[in-house]
């Protein structure tokens, strides 16, 4: 309790600096003059009990300060008035604070983008089961041939060899396949005269069970869907979904999708 | 009869103990303090009001405005229960420290 009561007077005494100045006048002044009283009554002369209690009380100022070190109100006025008075140097050198506020912008703001994209790709856990278990082999992005242009093949496996690990994953727990380049394909919009293009990854029909992501609505691809040949599945992203579509039909030519 | 400050820490208590009186104004306080110890201890405004502001804070005294003995308006202090409480506290831990002491200086 008395810690709220501290804390009420404090924000009393900073904001009613005056009344409580004046509660100390009175109350140093009320000493005074029950010292003086008192001395006057043992014998001594006004001027010389005045003399004595003066010398007694000492400082007026010094015994106000100490009064007022008692609250921590002090200690924050204390940083105000440094804080204005850091203010005030600033202000005299202007070229000076311009200078020290860019760096410190562009110090933050590079820290800050940096350390962002440190958090979404490295820190951030990918939404699916058991992330730290997902390894992927080959880091190749863009690479195979694509519209009679060969990207390289660094890093790349055939899709035999894929299929061939994800029927006997050895060591692994499980294992499916991507491709490597991302297509777009043209998808029909409900009441839309205009078929929109979204860009797509070819995926193995494993791909979702052993990322262990499951989806909001519907199904995801499904092994079934690998072996059908003439079907096409489209598993749909939050993100992408969110564009255009309520129900989508794709159309490709009977080619997997995802 | 030479006159000094009180014991180092020892302020505090001896300010409880004379409010566990009676409540008191601040020259009172001094005065009592300086008449029990029969002169040996006397206190300075510029000890005593900071040390009564400093329980004021921590809730071992309560101040209130009212008319002196002299008809004028003074700051009366009254000792609380936190304040009782700190009290017998401290005159323990005193009454403890004062013993060893005086055991080891007759040892």
């Amino acid at each position: 309790m008395s810690v709220l009561a501290s804390l009420v007077q404090g924000i009393r005494s900073l904001f009613k600096k005056h009344a409580v100045e004046r509660e100390m006048d009175e109350e140093l002044n009320g000493f005074m003059e029950a010292s003086m009283t008192d001395k006057m009554r043992r014998g001594l002369s006004a001027e010389q009990a005045t003399r004595a209690a003066r010398v007694e009380m000492g400082s007026t100022n010094a015994v106000k300060h100490g009064i007022r070190s008692a609250g921590w109100e002090t200690r924050v006025e204390i940083f105000w008035g440094d804080l204005r008075h850091g203010v005030r140097t600033l202000l005299r050198s202007p070229g000076f604070t311009l200078i020290a506020v860019l760096s410190l912008a562009l110090g933050i703001g590079a820290n800050t983008a940096i350390f962002t994209l440190v958090k979404q790709v490295v820190l951030q856990e990918l939404p699916v089961g058991h992330p730290e278990q997902l390894v992927s082999f080959g880091k190749s992005t863009g690479g195979g041939v694509l519209g009679g242009v060969d990207l390289g093949v660094g890093d790349l496996f055939t899709y035999d060899f894929a299929q061939k690990i994800e029927a006997k994953p050895g060591p692994l727990q499980s294992a499916a396949a991507y491709s490597s380049i991302s297509p777009k394909v043209n998808v029909r919009v409900p009441n839309s005269p205009a078929a929109i293009q979204v860009p797509v990854t070819l995926v193995s029909g494993g791909f979702f069970r052993v990322l262990e992501a499951a989806p909001l609505l519907g199904r995801t691809i499904v092994p079934f869907d690998e072996d059908a040949p003439h079907r096409s599945a489209l598993c749909r992203s939050g993100h992408r979904g969110q564009d255009h579509c309520g129900e989508c039909n794709f159309v490709h030519g009977g080619r997997r999708y995802a | 009869m030479g006159e000094k400050d009180v014991v180092q820490g020892t302020l505090e208590m001896l300010i409880l103990k004379t409010l566990a009186l009676e409540p008191m104004h601040g020259y009172g306080i001094a005065t009592r303090i300086e008449q029990v110890s029969e002169s040996v201890f006397r206190v300075n405004p510029g000890s005593l009001l900071p040390a009564l502001a400093r329980m004021e804070r921590a809730g071992r005294v309560k101040s209130e405005w009212r008319a002196s003995e002299n008809n004028r308006r003074a700051k009366y202090y009254t000792l609380t229960v936190r304040g009782r409480k700190a009290l017998t506290e401290e005159a323990d831990s005193w009454n403890r420290q004062a013993s060893a002491i005086a055991r080891i200086l007759e040892a």
